[in-house]
């Protein structure tokens, strides 16, 4: 009898356990990232868009994939050297949702990681390179459709916060740490999309809105 | 309207932050010299005596020669311009009739690394000659010349004690 009192016991206490889980599947946000367009304002060079897409599991992870399409144009006053490239960037990672007991707020404080990767073609040009010793020998520099590859890793601070009913704004900063890049025989790409300007390291910001499909 | 224009705002000040969150690192130099290091066959540091270094190129069929090093004294390490040629060759005048000559072979890469710091050239060493009249011998230390201070040749003499 004892033994029977024990084991319903633990039925009982199991049972409490999973009925006070969360449901691991919450729904699926879809989203923009415009601050790439916002840069046109400052009369930036750099013109890009992403969308977003983000599960949310337990409403404390959300696994997410980003993709975007950049270009960049720029011709330097000082050396007259010239970039231009266009090209799709992906991103895959994780959201933490840092205050997921909290479901009565607004919005939710995350950190999150990203792998990201790009493959472009980039054209660059520059004055000829005149020779030191005589300068009447000059080399012309410019070369079209380079290809390169660049990868990246993201950290992510950010913060989400419901505007109306299913829609939401987000911002989030990132500091990125590039992964590899392939150089190529004359030159490196002055900016990578989806990463920023060809530095080891790079601090980003993102701009977002999005809407909760289901 | 409040959130709309918490909205408006961030979008700004994102847009704002993307052109503004990076700086680039330009090297200090662009230039790419070839680094000679003098040494004895002990590994002594060489400090040469009075010395004139002209240096020597063909650029279309025609040679063309410069002076890089004008009579100057006490010189324990060379830091010499290559043409854009693929051939550069170096005359080392010690006094007026004695003389080295060293003839470097090379591939140029024209290279830049960013827009806001301009091109560079870059050479990798194929081939070198020399004469052995004063000097011993000159050995690749690093065949990759660039921006880099980094030692791309030795040139050995004997000196006599």
């Amino acid at each position: 009898m004892k033994k029977k009192l024990t084991l319903l016991f633990i039925i009982l206490l199991i049972s409490n356990i999973i009925a006070a889980q969360p449901k691991l599947f919450q729904g699926i946000t879809g989203g923009i990232d415009v601050s790439g367009l916002s840069s046109m304002v400052f009369g930036g060079h750099y013109k890009g868009a992403g969308v977003e897409i983000e599960a949310n599991l337990k409403n404390r992870f959300f696994p997410v994939l980003e993709m975007g399409y950049g270009k960049y144009a720029d011709v330097n006053e000082d050396t007259n050297a010239s970039f231009n490239t266009k090209a799709p960037y992906f991103k895959v990672g994780l959201n933490y949702n840092t205050m997921y007991k909290k479901t009565h707020l607004p919005g939710y404080l995350y950190v999150g990681v990203r792998y990201a990767y790009t493959t472009m073609n980039y054209d660059v040009e520059a004055p000829s390179l005149i020779d030191p010793i005589w300068p009447d020998l000059q080399i012309p520099y410019s070369y079209q459709n380079v290809n390169c590859n660049s990868s990246w890793l993201e950290f992510v601070l950010g913060i989400k916060v419901r505007l109306v009913k299913r829609i939401y704004m987000g911002w989030s900063v990132r500091y990125k740490s590039q992964l590899t890049l392939k150089k190529t025989e004359n030159s490196e790409p002055t900016y990578i999309p989806g990463f920023g300007k060809n530095n080891n390291t790079n601090l980003g910001i993102t701009y977002s809105l999005s809407y909760k499909l289901f | 309207m409040k959130k709309t224009i918490i909205a408006i705002l961030s979008l700004l000040f994102a847009g704002f932050m993307v052109e503004s969150c990076s700086d680039v690192n330009c090297p200090l130099s662009t230039t790419s010299l070839a680094y000679f290091d003098l040494r004895t066959e002990n590994n002594m540091g060489v400090k040469l005596d009075t010395v004139t270094i002209s240096a020597t190129a063909i650029i279309n069929g025609q040679a063309h020669q410069d002076t890089i090093i004008n009579l100057k004294s006490g010189l324990s390490s060379l830091q010499l311009p290559l043409s854009y040629n693929d051939k550069t060759e170096y005359t080392i005048h010690y006094t007026q009739k004695l003389k080295d000559r060293i003839t470097i072979e090379y591939t140029s890469k024209p290279y830049l690394s960013n827009i806001e710091c301009g091109t560079m050239m870059f050479y990798h060493v194929d081939h070198i000659e020399y004469s052995t009249n004063v000097l011993d011998s000159v050995v690749i230390v690093n065949p990759d010349i660039t921006n880099e201070e980094k030692i791309n040749f030795t040139i050995y003499y004997t000196v006599n004690q």
